[in-house]
């Protein structure tokens, strides 16, 4: 097991090192220069600027340059804020970002597990019928209009919960929650459907024929092994937060990761791109690791690819 | 039972709220009256917390006043830092660190007297080296500053700032010397009616030397690693959240001062603001125009005008533009009424100009240059039609496609849509395709000529017709589009020159008149800003330039009745 | 439980009389693996309800806009932002289309819109009929979807079919891909195609695919794997099956339930982030619509005019119910462990 993180990890390293690559010559093909102030800047001052942050230099060059850099953890200049790093951005926004959507995630699985589990033990009643009907107005509903309704009903109307910014415990309920949705309706269609088909299984007949009591039968077969199919959207579903999160931390005023990287798409800030890009990049790879070692642990019959030898 | 006497309980305390609310209000009316209206001379305190609550679009991108490049950065070091004068509700300028100043005759040489009261926050004397700093400063090459530009009234500014010049680089040649502390003497290329106006703009604030080479790469970038000698201090920054403004107790001023606390948070979604400002949390909010109609009959609505002018930019270089009725009939072929009043919505009004309406005044007889000169253009279908199907035939062809290259901002993009189908209404044959871009691919694309015309905007940099007019001569930086006009130049540069400032006015009217006759733009709209603000927030200005918006003589009354 | 607690007495039993001539014969017809689903999805009324529904709304966006005289891009700013108004509905005064907005003013009146006309979802702000906006942004929306889900049922199921079926190196070094896929975040690439390629239809398309495929491509080889050690595959092997037959007849129906409702996400899915790009400007460009732009930008002024966000999103809603359901249904009855 050792030996095959290892050898996970290197990959991973070298998955970080093809993605840094092409995102490096995409951001080439982007026009436009990263200067506010473009249409008011002289020839020589253009000029200069572009020296400064080492524009001017052939792109292999800039390439080699950014990737020794990286070894070395820098990721370089944002050109938006004065004299502030790329990694001091990340490290700033990445608290706020991390904790709404692991706050969503976790929510949203634990509801859209019971949900699912819920539906398929009273297949074709009135719970089921209700679990699916929550399930597919999550996905119905676009986050950005959820986010908002919650925003002016329980924050403007029943003022029940702050409207934004983010200041405490409370101030994670609306933004987490709006989140979360999509969670919950993925998870739980999912586990309604692997629960459907294995409650029909042969083995569960067997395991009910012998005697087991059906909670038993329940908790250690059914859902164990409905599990395994939760884990593979987990991953995309984590990513898929990302995407949902530029949203959220708009609406929610949240000082977070999401927004800065919309921002700096916009306004060519090729460094914050660049350095969030690998950021969620990283994680993204790191969460695949993650979601393919507990694999071997949820189902000891799947033998993760390379521990076959 | 018990419900009917809680009402009758409710009803009672209602009205005796409702009664004593009149009465205090009546109050204060009378002690306001008593003052002669004039907020100014209020030395007491209203007794009620000076505390007021914003949200701003953005982080603060920079706080060292020589590389500020944006209205983030303008607005917070107006309200934090001072020039020699600042802009006063009326947009003149009104002191700041100078006290006074006298001009020579050729009104090239200014000589300002400090006053020896300004401080900084730590204590210390503002002196006339500490301009000289930072003038040097914003110049130097090495500071890269993408505003300065901005000090090319300064004798030789210009020629330090380009490459290749004798005096590149050599800055201690800049027209600015301290004589002594407290006075500052500055020499100007020519004479320059609105340099005392330009004086409150962030790149000609002061910075302490001693102070900045102590901090040196940490200078700026955090609340504490800066000192202040404006109105107010920065007392926290929590990046991407929001900062906090304390009074500043140092400030030579600071009996003017109402204001304790200033809170901002940066909030980037409008309907969020709006939210905010329902549930009391903020106390002024910017609207879109789609806002506008929701809060139109509420009583909070505050509209008021802005010098920036948005414009179609007709690129010159393409063959069929060059045609000038074919672009006398594009700038006629759309109702600018209606597409300020329907789809902006914001107090934005028609233009039919390049130099905004109630912007800059001549020099004797204080008359608006918009109202001199009128307007120079009109909507008329039918005129559009004729003009249209004369360029046309000029220029040999029956149809034409052209591609209009937009900002990629939701507004912008209706206004694209709306000038689409009005030209493709009116002009026959002609097809309008729309390219959006975000802001900067767009101007890249603009500086490179590749479009038909485009959706631009000028904010003015200082309060003179130059900013704008200055824009067109013939390859220009900002003249991105082709037009060239021998008569034009000449104009523009012989108002550059004249010391006359009364003839200096009307060659400026006059070029104006020539941009229109060549009908080099299409100009859209004089923009208009509308947003919501509590009754209890007085004495806000706003301003036509530079920074938008100062502090300094806000407070707050009548938020607790 | 309370079976054990029964007494078996043999008096509960009684021989089965079997006919040995008989034994062999077959009372049904045959029904292939597909007529036989197909029987199964008819007697499922969600899904057939969700079936006509979809069908419906196809059919209706098509033919929808020749109900009205306005075309998609018919501005007229002096008619802006109607509120609903639909003739012979107008006098039921509690459905709301009668032509008086949220602030009981008749703008229709106020506005002095001629008498005859009628804009059944009310105008936009540049006064165009969201009627056949509406319903041309449905014809987009379901095209953009259509065909991003064919594109990436394609790819997904291939690749991740090859990927674990083949497993060992093939599956290494098919993965290490999809993870440098993944990993670059997918609003980059999206960007990127706006900025390189014109925005539209096709380039969204596009951007949808390129990332769009390895979700399904991830759940096919998630089950195939989990599926090829399995007792039944292995005596399909024993007994000399080809990789074609193990694929075709035990490997891929297997998965169907899987990648069907994986489908029926990834078509909402679409739908959903055309209307993300929208929200943040990036989506379908002007005149054009879609469902999503127009939620995103009536959205922006739901409280003042609520018919702007609620008509296109009522046709989104129905539409993710309506596949919904019909995913369902096809799950039962394609699924063939699911024959009881």
């Amino acid at each position: 097991m050792l030996r095959y993180i290892t050898q996970r990890v290197l990959y991973m390293i070298l998955t970080l090192l093809i993605i840094a690559t092409i995102t490096f010559f995409l951001m080439k093909l982007l026009p436009g220069s990263p200067f506010n102030n473009q249409d008011k800047l002289t020839e020589t001052q253009r000029y200069a600027l572009n020296e400064k942050y080492g524009l001017n230099d052939p792109v292999p060059v800039q390439y080699i340059n950014y990737i020794t850099k990286l070894a070395q953890g820098d990721l370089g200049y944002t050109f938006q804020f004065d004299g502030r790093t790329v990694n001091s951005l990340i490290v700033n926004g990445m608290g706020p970002s991390a904790t709404v959507g692991f706050e969503a995630l976790l929510f949203g699985t634990i509801v859209g597990l019971l949900l699912g589990i819920m539906a398929a033990l009273k297949h074709n009643t009135f719970l089921d019928y209700g679990a699916m009907v929550i399930a597919v107005f999550g996905i119905a509903i676009p986050s950005f209009v959820f986010a908002g309704l919650l925003q002016y009903y329980v924050g403007v109307k029943l003022q029940w919960l702050p409207v934004a910014f983010w200041n405490g415990p409370e101030y994670h309920i609306l933004p987490a929650f709006s989140l979360s949705v999509g969670v919950i309706a993925t998870v739980a269609r999912f586990m309604r459907t692997e629960m459907l088909e294995i409650l029909g299984t042969d083995y569960i007949l067997m395991a009910r024929s012998k005697g087991v009591s059906k909670s038993a039968v329940i908790f250690k077969h059914c859902v164990r092994n409905s599990l395994i199919p939760i884990v593979t959207i987990l991953g995309p579903m984590a990513i898929g937060l990302i995407t949902g999160s530029l949203v959220i931390e708009n609406i929610f005023a949240i000082p977070g990761i999401g927004e800065q990287f919309v921002k700096a798409i916009q306004v060519n800030d090729y460094p914050v791109i660049m350095g969030t890009t690998l950021f969620f990049s990283f994680l993204i790879v790191a969460i695949i690791l993650i979601v393919d070692i507990l694999y071997g642990i949820i189902d000891p019959r799947i033998r993760v690819a390379g521990g076959k030898s | 039972m018990k419900k009917s006497k809680w009402s009758l309980l409710l009803t009672l305390v209602l009205v005796l709220s409702v009664f004593l609310a009149a009465c205090s209000g009546g109050d204060k009316d009378k002690a306001s009256d008593s003052k002669g209206g004039e907020g100014d001379n209020a030395t007491e305190k209203p007794n009620e917390p000076q505390v007021l609550n914003l949200v701003d679009g953005s982080e603060i991108p920079s706080m060292d006043s020589s590389q500020a490049t944006d209205q983030v950065s303008f607005e917070v070091m107006n309200n934090v830092f001072e020039g020699l004068y600042r802009l006063d509700k009326d947009n003149q300028p009104t002191e700041g660190v100078a006290e006074s100043h006298k001009v020579n005759e050729d009104g090239t040489v200014y000589t300002f007297k400090l006053n020896p009261n300004a401080k900084w926050s730590d204590g210390s004397q503002v002196v006339a080296k500490d301009f000289v700093f930072a003038w040097q400063k914003a110049l130097h090459p090495d500071t890269l500053s993408e505003y300065a530009y901005i000090m090319g009234p300064v004798k030789n500014a210009n020629a330090i700032q380009t490459d290749g010049d004798p005096l590149y680089g050599k800055v201690e040649e800049l027209g600015v010397k301290a004589v002594d502390d407290t006075t500052l003497e500055v020499t100007l290329e020519a004479p320059a009616p609105y340099f005392l106006g330009l004086t409150g703009f962030a790149t000609f604030y002061p910075q302490k030397e001693e102070y900045v080479k102590k901090q040196a790469d940490k200078y700026s970038l955090e609340a504490n690693t800066m000192i202040y000698n404006g109105p107010f201090v920065l007392s926290e920054w929590k990046h991407n959240e929001g900062w906090q403004f304390k009074k500043n107790d140092q400030y030579w001023d600071k009996d003017t001062v109402k204001l304790d606390e200033v809170n901002v948070k940066i909030v980037k979604d409008i309907a969020t603001g709006v939210n905010l400002y329902e549930t009391g949390q903020v106390d002024s909010v910017g609207l879109n125009s789609e806002f506008v109609d929701q809060f139109k009959d509420n009583e909070d609505l505050v509209t008021r005008g802005d010098a920036a002018v948005y414009f179609l930019r007709i690129n010159q270089k393409k063959e069929e533009l060059k045609n000038v009725n074919i672009r006398k009939a594009i700038d006629m072929a759309y109702d600018k009424q209606s597409l300020v009043d329907v789809l902006l919505n914001n107090g934005s009004t028609p233009a039919y100009f390049l130099v905004p309406g109630e912007f800059t005044f001549s020099p004797e007889g204080n008359e608006d240059f918009r109202k001199t000169n009128g307007d120079l253009g009109k909507f008329d279908a039918e005129e559009a039609k004729k003009l249209w199907a004369k360029g046309l035939e000029e220029i040999g062809k029956k149809e034409l496609t052209l591609e209009l290259l937009n900002y990629d901002s939701d507004g912008a993009k209706k206004t694209g849509e709306y000038i689409k189908n009005q030209l493709e209404k009116n002009l026959p044959g002609l097809k309008v395709s729309i390219k959006a871009q975000p802001f900067k691919q767009k101007l890249e694309l603009e500086s490179k000529g590749e479009y038909d015309f485009s959706y631009a905007g000028w904010g003015p940099d200082y309060q003179d017709p130059m900013t704008f007019l200055d824009m067109f001569i013939t390859d220009g930086a900002h003249n991105q589009m082709g037009y060239s006009n021998p008569k034009y130049d000449e104009l523009i540069n012989s108002a550059k020159k004249e010391t006359d400032t009364k003839k200096r006015w009307e060659t400026m009217l006059e070029a104006e008149k020539v941009l229109f006759e060549d009908q080099a733009i299409s100009p859209l709209y004089q923009q208009g800003i509308v947003g919501l603000r509590k009754p209890y927030v007085k004495g806000l200005v706003n301003h036509l330039f530079g920074a938008d918006t100062s502090y300094k003589w806000i407070y707050i009354e009548g938020k607790q009745q | 439980m309370s079976m054990s607690e029964r007494k078996l007495t043999p008096d509960l039993f009684r021989p089965a009389n079997l006919d040995s001539n008989r034994a062999e014969e077959i009372s049904k017809p045959s029904l292939s693996f597909w007529q036989d689903a197909f029987r199964r999805l008819k007697q499922n009324k969600g899904a057939m309800l969700g079936l006509f529904a979809i069908a419906f709304i196809i059919v209706f966006s098509l033919i929808a806009p020749t109900f009205t005289k306005y075309d998609i891009d018919d501005q007229e700013l002096m008619r802006a932002n109607l509120p609903p108004k639909i003739p012979g509905l107008e006098k039921v005064e509690f459905l709301g289309v009668n032509g008086v907005d949220i602030r009981d003013v008749n703008q229709y009146e106020m506005k002095n819109v001629p008498k005859d006309d009628y804009f059944w979802f009310g105008t936009d702000s540049l006064g165009r009929d969201q009627w056949t906006r509406v319903w041309k942004g449905t014809q987009i929306s379901l095209y953009i979807a259509f065909l991003a889900s064919a594109i990436e049922l394609i790819i997904g199921v291939a690749y991740g079919g090859i990927s674990a079926f083949y497993g060992g190196r093939t599956d290494d070094i098919m993965q290490r891909i999809v993870e440098v896929l993944v990993g670059i975040p997918n609003l980059v690439v999206i960007i990127l195609f706006i900025i390189i390629l014109d925005p539209g239809i096709l380039s969204i398309t596009l951007a949808l695919v390129i990332t769009g495929w390895i979700g399904m491509s991830r759940i096919v080889r998630a089950q195939i794997i989990s599926l090829k050690n399995r007792e039944f595959v292995l005596a399909s092997k024993t007994l000399g099956s080809t990789n074609g037959r193990l694929i075709s007849k035990h490997l891929l129906p297997n998965t169907l339930g899987a990648i069907i409702v994986t489908s029926t996400f990834t078509i909402p899915g679409a739908i959903f982030f055309e209307s993300f790009l929208s929200f943040i400007g990036l989506g379908i460009q002007p005149p054009i619509a879609s469902l999503g732009s127009l939620i995103a930008d009536g959205f922006r002024s739901i409280r003042i005019y609520p018919h702007l966000a609620i008509y296109p999103a009522s046709v989104l809603c129905i539409l993710m119910i309506s596949f919904n359901l019909l995913g369902d249904g096809l799950r039962d009855a394609l699924d063939p462990k699911m024959r009881r």
